[in-house]
């Protein structure tokens, strides 16, 4: 009986995705058929998950950092930054790639998700790239990889989600999300160094600019900035709630983007507010069905038997670890962050418990993974719309892409082996929001 | 003929439900700004913002979805279906994918209203106590929207060859997850 409704649960969902059927209805349509062929649940059971799936307060930030990241955007707060980065940067060769990933790491702070950031990014940075001959390959590999940052330095949509569900303090994976974001950051500037010496990439400037330069390119291109810094100000000690401090951050950037740079009016809101309404429904639509699915997952006991089936494998922490990080490798190939979440976190969580992780440890590093599988084709969101914008094929792009990858891989695997680094701050700053163990 | 009508009654729905989607985003937004304001700047907090805002976001989330069927951009792994071409395409997209969203969707209509009906009269919510069958009601009137959109899909749009259920790509910021 369990055996074959599992069995119809995911041999469903298999033949649904290869079919093409998008994903929230794949996940519905075969726990529907799950329960309608091989069990007897009632029915109305699917519509109470999928109300029970939505109905939880901290995803309603979700939304909202939709908001506060397309205000930026419309906002044309990426000229400013740009200003700024010339300042500092524009001496160095291949300086366009470094404002690329600065531009990435601050617009990170306000967005929660990475598709909308490739695609800001990606709008600005990908023909600049292109037209001065930075080759369309690793201009479009550049700005997909910058832009995973986005989801990793908080505000994170997947963090909500998996804080929300996994029962674990949204906040405290917010502040772990901060260095490993910086880390991947400059992990790619290193990359970018390299490639800009052996292709000889152009400088934009000829010579450090002069103290009053700069200060004249920092006085309008700081602002941005405050929105990272009041988030995580305002969920230090646990002030906020995530929720919380994403209106707050809305309210930030309305307030410099009309006091400050007077980009937009009042007139342009309603159509962002729609716009984002819209966006954001899609993934939370799916994270409804994604809800039922885990749900009858959890019901017939799936994590409990996989993580016997491990633990009569392994007992060792690492290799644990290292199963979580393979698992959500390939989960992310062929499928969207906040399905793969939802549906793994209960197995994930089992795991968790029987090799002793701290649970942000271990939410910051499934998050981290799942991020890259962003990037990871067939279904990698990130690739996908930096190749579309930089109408560019994916089989090019891999190339340069490839270092890239490894090198956020080594930051992944280097956080996910090192918990007393991925909790330092944490610890640091919300201390009674981190489990001691 | 028909097509012309059904079109502009179809787009006219989708108009205002894209509307309501916003509003229904607007007053969530609002209510927890004013959450905000009581909790720390006058110091008391109010009690019913955070249902107000839930329960708007449940509606924009399931409403705005069904825009999602009418545009095609409910993602999923499309990397085997998109080397189908010309006729086998619209085919596939019109009838396979438009169809399974139908069936799921008339589903979801069914059980919906059997789930709104048996647990919502008998529940009220915590704070305003008002039936929980207003909020479950949602989930009913998306399936609604969903199957209209659905078969608008099968029988009247003529799916050209960039067309696909593929995340839309926005340039301009927004976007998908």
């Amino acid at each position: 009986m369990v055996t074959t409704f599992v069995l119809w649960l995911f041999i469903s969902f298999a033949i649904l995705i290869v079919l093409g059927i998008p994903l929230a209805y794949a996940l519905f349509l075969s726990s529907a058929m799950a329960m309608a062929f091989a069990s007897d649940l009632p029915m109305v059971l699917i519509m109470q998950q999928m109300q029970k799936g939505i109905d939880a307060f901290p995803i309603l930030a979700i939304p909202v950092f939709f908001v506060a990241g397309d205000l930026m955007n419309k906002g044309q707060v990426s000229e400013y930054l740009i200003k700024m980065c010339l300042a500092v940067v524009g001496h160095l060769r291949g300086a366009l790639a470094y404002f690329t990933i600065i531009v990435a790491m601050i617009f990170a702070g306000t967005t929660g998700s990475s598709a909308a950031e490739s695609a800001a990014i990606g709008a600005v940075f990908i023909p600049n790239l292109i037209k001065r001959k930075y080759g369309e390959a690793f201009s479009v590999a550049l700005v997909a990889c910058a832009s995973v940052i986005g989801i990793i330095i908080p505000p994170s949509t997947f963090m909500i989600i998996y804080g929300s569900f996994g029962n674990v303090s949204v906040a405290a994976l917010f502040i772990g999300g901060i260095l490993p974001g910086v880390l991947i950051g400059f992990s790619l500037m290193g990359i970018t160094a390299y490639f800009a010496k052996k292709y000889n990439y152009p400088k934009e400037r000829e010579k450090v600019a002069s103290p009053r330069e700069m200060l004249q390119a920092f006085r309008r291109g700081i602002w941005p900035i405050g929105v990272p810094i009041l988030l995580i100000g305002g969920m230090i000690g646990g002030i906020m709630t995530p929720t919380e401090a994403s209106l707050v951050t809305v309210v930030y950037t309305l307030a410099i983007i009309f006091l400050i740079y007077k980009t937009l009016t009042w007139r342009d809101l309603p159509k962002i507010m729609k716009d984002n309404a819209l966006a954001s429904s899609i993934p939370l639509f799916c994270l409804a069905c994604a809800g039922v699915y885990g749900y009858l997952l959890a019901f017939y006991k799936v994590p409990d038997t996989v993580g016997e089936a491990v633990l009569s494998v392994t007992k060792d922490p690492d290799l644990i670890m290292a199963f979580i990080l393979v698992a959500f490798l390939v989960v992310g190939t062929f499928m969207d962050g906040t399905p793969a979440i939802i549906i793994l976190l209960p197995i994930v969580q089992k795991l968790g418990e029987i090799a002793h992780f701290n649970p942000i440890h271990l939410g910051l590093t499934v998050c981290l993974t799942i991020a890259l599988g962003l990037l990871t084709p067939p279904y990698g969101l990130c690739t996908l719309i930096s190749c579309a914008i930089g109408k560019t094929k994916l089989t090019d792009v891999l190339k340069p892409m490839i270092p890239m990858f490894c090198a956020m891989l080594a930051v992944v695997v280097f956080i996910a082996y090192s918990p007393n680094v991925a909790l330092f701050l944490p610890r640091l700053l919300v201390p009674n929001l981190v489990a001691a163990r | 003929m028909v097509k012309k009508h059904v079109k502009s009654v179809v787009d006219a729905m989708g108009k205002w439900v894209e509307v309501i989607t916003g509003v229904m985003a607007f007053i969530m937004m609002v209510s927890l700004m004013w959450q905000v304001f009581t909790r720390f700047v006058i110091k008391i907090p109010s009690i019913w913002t955070e249902e107000i805002a839930r329960y708007s976001f449940i509606y924009m989330a399931m409403i705005g979805a069904s825009i999602g069927v009418k545009r095609s951009t409910h993602f999923g792994m499309t990397m085997l279906t998109d080397k189908l071409q010309g006729r086998a395409r619209i085919f596939y997209t019109k009838y396979v994918v438009n169809g399974t969203i139908l069936i799921c969707s008339i589903f979801i209509l069914v059980y919906g209203l059997e789930f709104a009906i048996d647990y919502g009269l008998t529940r009220v919510s915590p704070t305003f106590l008002v039936p929980m069958i207003w909020v479950f009601l949602c989930m009913p009137i998306t399936a609604v929207l969903m199957i209209v959109f659905s078969l608008y899909n099968i029988f009247f749009e003529d799916f050209c060859e960039e067309v696909s259920p593929e995340p839309e790509i926005p340039f301009q910021g927004g976007g998908d997850l």
